[in-house]
C-alpha cells in the first residue's frame, strides 16, 4: 500500500514556519496560529507514527491531543536537566525536534510498510453540509457567550479607591506614593509632616491609574506622617500613613 | 448484559436484551441530531453568561440571574441525556459528540464565570508558578503558597512553552492548556467505557453521570496541576486498555508508559491513584486467568511506583510532609467516630434545606445502585478484569460517604476524591440504571426509562448544586469577605501588586483568608496561615508580639470590610479557630488597634486595605 506524505510534508513546513516565527519573534498575530499548529503537528505525527490500529477519530484526537502536552512536560525536564534554559526558542526547539523527529519515523515506517493501511473506522467520516452549519451556529453562540461574559466582567462596578504608600526606595531616602483608582481624575491635597521640619504641602490632581511619586530624606529615622486629602473634603483625611517607631 | 463469547475480553452491550423485541428495536431510527444538541447547548451557555452578566450588576437581590442558571444548565445537560436514553440509535460517534458537546459546554460556563482572569485560590498559585518559570527559565522555583506544587512543574511547563511559543497572554494560554486537558480527561473516560462495556450508548450515560462529581467544574478543569494530570491519568488507562486488550500492542504500552511518567511529574496525588488503579487491574487479570494482560499491566504499574518513588526521593521529598496533616486529620476523625460518634463534618456554611435533600437524594441513589451494578456485572462479566476492577473500585464509594459525615471538613476530603471514586462508581451505576433502555419499548418500560432519565438529571443536578462553585458564590458579583473568587477584587490585586513592588517578594505576610491567595501569587509574598490571633482582640499584647516575633512575621495586611462583612466561607483566616462559628463581623476596633502601637509603622493605606511594617520592634 503507498500513503500520501502530504501529511508530512505540512507538517514539516508549519513546523519550520512556527519555528523560525519564533525566533525572529513576528507578531503574535501570525505566531499564535503557526505555534498552535506546532503543538498540533507533533501531536499529529507521533499519533500516525505509533497508533497503527484501527481506531477512531475521536480517539486518535485524545491521544494526539494527550502527546502533544506529554513532549513538553518529558522535555522540559530533559532540557533542565541539561542545563538549557526553558525560553521561547527552547521550547520552539523542543516542540520542532520532536515534530520533525516524528516525521522522519513515520517516512521510514510507511516506506517499509511497516504501518497497515487505515480502515474505514480511523477515517473521518463526512459531515453534513446542515450538521456543518449548526455546528458553526453553536460555535458562534458559544463565541457570543463568552464575549457577553468578558464585556460584563469588564465593566463589573466596583468601589473606587486611593492608594497612598510609604515605603523605602533603595536608598536613605522614603518613597512617599499615590495611584488613583476612583474611576476618573481626582483633585488631592497632600500633607507630609516630618518631625522637626516644616509640613510639606502638594496639590494633586490624577488621572485614572496615574501614580504620583516624591522621595523624603528620612536619614534621621525621624518620623513622617503623610495625610491625603481627597478635594474638596479638607476636615479629615482620605488616606494616611505613619512610619511611627519604624526602623526604616 | 452478556459475555460475547468470541472475544472472553468484552462486554456486550445490553441490547442482548433477555426478551425478544415485540415493537421498534432500540436504535431503530435516528433521533435528535447531535448539531441540532450543540445548538442547544450553545443557548445554554448563553442564558448562563447572561445571568452571570446581570449577577455582576446590580442584580444580585433579583431571582432571575439564579433562574436564569438553572435554565442554561438545563438546557445544556437535559438535550444530551434525554438524547442518550432516546430509542433513537445511537452510534460511536454520536455519542461521542454527545459527551464533547457537553463537556465543551460545561468548561465555556466555567470560563464564562471568570472570562478576565484567574480568580480561585489554587489558579492564582500556579500562575505564580507559570509566571516564575516564565521569568527564570528554570523549573522548582519557590512558592510560598503551595510548596509542593513548583516539584510537579508538569502544567507550569505545558503553559509556559504554549504561551512561549504562541505568544498568546498567559491567561489565555492557561484557559487552552487546562480546557485541552480537561476534555482529553472526559472523552478519554467515555472511551475507556466505551471499549469496556463495547456499548457507546452505556459509555456516554456513564460519561453523564461522572458530570455530577463534586470537583469536576473546580479541581479537574481549573488552572490546577490534577487538571492536566487527570487527563494523563485517563489517557494513560485508554492505552493500557488498548495495550492489553488482544494481542500485545508495543507502541499503546509505549503511549501508556510516556502518559504514567507525565502524571507522576504533573500531579502527586493523582499518579498515587493511576497506580493502585494498575494495581487493581493487575490483580483482576491475574484472578481472570490473563496472563498476557497481567503482565503488560503489571509493567506500567512497575514503571509508575518506581517513578513516583524516584521522583518524591529525588525531587519532591517534601510531599510526605504536604500529605501528612491530611493523613492525621482523617485518622483523628476515624478515631473520633469510634469514640464519640460522627463529627458534624462540614465546616463551611450550612446549604439550604433543598440543596442537602438533593444531596441526600444523590448519595441515597448512588448507594442503592452500586449494589444493583456489581450483582448484573457479577452474573455476566465476572471474567472480564477492567469491568471487575471498576466494580471492585466503586466500592470506595462508601469510603467516600464515611469520610464526609465521620471526619472534620470530610466534605472537602470527599469532595477532593470523588474525582477518582466516581470514575468506577459512575460506571457500575450506568450498567445498573440503563437496562431498560436496550430493551424494546413497552408501557412499564417507558416509565422504567424515563426513570432512569430522571434519575441521571438528578445526579447530575446535585453535581452542579453542591459542587464548585458553593450556593455562596454561584454567581460572579459583588465583593465577599473571605470567600473564593468573589474575594478576588481590583483594591486586593493593587495591595499586592504594591507589595511585591514595594517591599519585594518572599517577606513573611500576615493577611485573611480573602487576601492571602493574592498576595501570594500577584503579590509573591510569603503568607503565614496562622494567624488569627493577630486579628481577634481588642488589644496587641506582648504574648500576640511574642508570637508574631517567633512566626517571623514582617508585615501585616488588614482588611477593614471585615468589620462590616460575615465570613462568606464561614472561617476569616486560612486557620482559624472560630470556623463557623461567627455571628457578627470583627470588631472594628481588633483591626484598627496596630494604629496605636508603638514599633508598628502604617505604611499602606488604601481604604479598605491597610499593611503595617512590623520590623520595627
Amino acid at each position: 500500500m503507498r500513503y500520501s506524505n502530504l501529511d508530512v510534508i505540512a507538517i514539516f513546513a508549519a513546523t519550520v514556519l512556527a519555528f523560525i516565527a519564533v525566533l525572529i519573534k513576528l507578531p503574535t498575530l501570525i505566531v499564535a496560529p503557526l505555534g498552535v499548529a506546532l503543538f498540533v503537528a507533533t501531536g499529529y505525527v507521533w499519533t500516525e507514527t505509533l497508533l497503527d490500529r484501527p481506531i477512531g477519530g475521536l480517539e486518535r484526537a485524545v491521544v494526539a491531543a494527550g502527546l502533544a502536552m506529554i513532549v513538553p512536560v518529558l522535555g522540559g525536564l530533559v532540557l533542565y536537566a541539561l542545563g538549557v534554559p526553558l525560553s521561547p526558542p527552547s521550547w520552539a526547539g523542543l516542540m520542532a525536534t520532536a515534530a520533525l523527529g516524528g516525521c522522519a519515523v513515520l517516512v521510514i515506517r510507511r516506506r517499509i510498510g511497516a504501518l497497515p493501511p487505515r480502515s474505514e473506522s480511523s477515517t473521518l467520516t463526512a459531515t453534513p453540509i446542515r450538521a456543518c452549519a449548526l455546528f458553526g451556529v453553536a460555535a458562534l453562540v458559544a463565541a457570543g457567550a463568552v464575549l457577553l461574559a468578558r464585556e460584563g466582567a469588564a465593566h463589573q462596578h466596583y468601589s473606587g479607591f486611593t492608594q497612598l504608600w510609604i515605603s523605602p526606595d533603595g536608598s536613605s531616602d522614603d518613597l512617599v506614593g499615590v495611584t488613583n483608582h476612583e474611576s476618573g481624575t481626582t483633585a488631592y491635597r497632600l500633607v507630609i509632616h516630618q518631625t522637626g521640619q516644616e509640613n510639606s504641602i502638594y496639590s494633586l490632581t490624577l488621572r485614572q491609574g496615574a501614580t504620583w511619586t516624591h522621595a523624603i530624606s528620612s536619614g534621621n529615622r525621624e518620623r513622617i506622617v503623610a495625610d491625603l486629602y481627597r478635594l474638596p473634603v479638607l476636615s479629615r483625611p482620605y488616606r494616611y500613613v505613619d512610619t511611627s517607631g519604624s526602623s526604616s | 448484559m452478556t459475555i460475547l463469547r468470541t472475544n472472553p475480553s468484552a462486554v456486550a452491550p445490553l441490547a442482548h436484551a433477555h426478551r425478544k423485541p415485540k415493537g421498534g428495536h432500540v436504535g431503530a431510527r435516528p433521533g435528535l441530531p447531535v448539531s441540532l444538541i450543540a445548538v442547544i447547548a450553545a443557548l445554554g451557555v448563553l442564558v448562563v453568561s447572561a445571568a452571570y452578566t446581570h449577577g455582576r450588576g446590580a442584580g444580585s437581590a433579583s431571582p432571575w440571574p439564579d433562574r436564569g442558571y438553572w435554565l442554561g444548565e438545563f438546557l445544556i445537560v437535559a438535550p444530551v441525556a434525554a438524547r442518550l436514553f432516546s430509542r433513537a440509535k445511537i452510534g460511536a460517534a454520536a455519542a461521542g459528540g454527545l459527551v464533547l458537546v457537553l463537556t465543551l459546554a460545561q468548561y465555556l460556563v466555567q470560563i464564562c464565570y471568570s472570562p478576565t482572569s484567574f480568580t480561585f485560590p489554587d489558579e492564582l498559585w500556579h500562575l505564580r508558578s507559570t509566571v516564575n518559570l516564565i521569568n527564570t527559565g528554570k523549573l522548582f522555583t519557590v512558592n510560598y503558597a503551595l510548596p509542593v506544587g513548583p516539584r510537579y512543574p508538569g502544567l507550569e511547563e505545558v503553559t509556559s512553552a504554549f504561551a512561549d511559543i504562541t505568544k498568546l497572554p498567559l491567561f489565555t494560554s492557561g484557559l487552552i492548556v487546562a480546557g485541552v486537558a480537561h476534555v482529553i480527561f472526559v472523552v478519554a473516560l467515555f472511551l475507556i467505557f466505551s471499549a469496556v462495556t463495547r456499548s457507546h450508548r452505556l459509555a456516554g450515560i456513564a460519561a453523564v453521570i461522572y458530570l455530577s462529581t463534586p470537583d469536576l467544574s473546580s479541581f479537574d478543569s481549573m488552572y490546577i496541576y490534577q487538571t492536566l494530570a487527570v487527563a494523563f491519568m485517563a489517557l494513560a488507562l485508554l492505552a493500557a486498555w488498548r495495550a492489553t486488550d488482544g494481542a500485545a500492542d508495543f507502541k499503546s504500552l509505549a503511549i501508556a508508559t510516556l502518559a504514567v511518567i507525565a502524571t507522576v511529574v504533573t500531579h502527586h496525588a493523582t499518579s498515587y491513584i493511576l497506580v493502585t488503579t494498575l494495581a487493581l487491574l493487575t490483580a483482576t487479570a491475574l484472578i481472570s486467568r490473563r496472563r498476557g494482560t497481567a503482565v503488560r499491566l503489571a509493567v506500567l504499574f512497575a514503571i509508575g511506583a518506581a517513578t513516583i518513588a524516584a521522583w518524591v526521593y529525588f525531587v519532591a521529598p517534601g510531599t510526605i510532609a504536604y500529605f501528612a496533616p491530611t493523613v492525621h486529620a482523617v485518622e483523628q476523625g476515624f478515631k473520633h467516630v469510634s469514640s464519640s460518634g460522627p463529627s458534624s463534618g462540614s465546616t463551611s456554611p450550612t446549604a439550604p434545606i433543598s440543596d442537602q435533600a438533593l444531596g441526600i437524594l444523590a448519595v441515597l441513589a448512588i448507594s442503592a445502585l452500586l449494589p444493583i451494578g456489581w450483582l448484573r456485572i457479577w452474573r455476566q462479566a465476572r471474567n472480564q478484569p477492567w469491568i471487575v476492577a471498576m466494580a471492585i473500585g466503586s466500592m470506595s464509594w462508601y469510603a467516600i460517604v464515611a469520610v464526609r459525615f465521620a471526619v472534620s471538613n470530610g466534605s472537602e476530603l470527599a469532595g477532593r476524591a470523588s474525582t477518582f471514586v466516581y470514575i468506577p462508581a459512575c460506571l457500575v451505576v450506568s450498567v445498573a440504571i440503563s437496562r431498560p433502555v436496550f430493551i424494546p419499548r413497552t408501557g412499564r418500560n417507558t416509565v422504567a426509562v424515563l426513570a432512569a432519565l430522571v434519575t441521571v438529571l438528578v445526579l447530575v443536578f446535585d453535581g452542579l448544586i453542591n459542587g464548585w462553585p458553593p450556593f455562596w458564590e454561584r454567581l460572579p458579583g459583588s465583593y465577599q469577605a473571605s470567600g473564593f473568587e468573589r474575594s478576588v477584587n481590583p483594591e486586593g490585586i493593587a495591595a499586592s501588586q504594591w507589595a511585591l513592588s514595594a517591599l519585594g517578594p518572599g517577606n513573611r505576610f500576615a493577611a485573611d483568608q480573602g487576601n492571602y491567595p493574592m498576595m501570594a501569587s500577584y503579590g509573591y509574598q510569603n503568607p503565614i496561615r496562622n494567624i488569627a490571633y493577630l486579628y481577634t482582640s481588642s488589644q496587641f499584647t506582648s504574648s500576640d508580639q511574642r508570637q508574631a516575633s517567633t512566626q517571623r512575621i514582617h508585615y501585616l495586611l488588614v482588611d477593614l470590610r471585615l468589620s462590616r462583612l460575615l465570613p462568606a466561607s464561614g472561617r476569616y483566616f486560612p486557620i482559624d479557630p472560630n470556623t463557623g462559628r461567627y455571628k457578627h463581623p470583627l470588631p472594628l476596633a481588633d483591626l484598627t488597634k496596630f494604629n496605636a502601637v508603638p514599633g508598628i509603622a502604617r505604611i499602606y493605606d488604601s481604604g479598605n486595605i491597610v499593611i503595617y511594617n512590623l520590623l520595627g520592634f
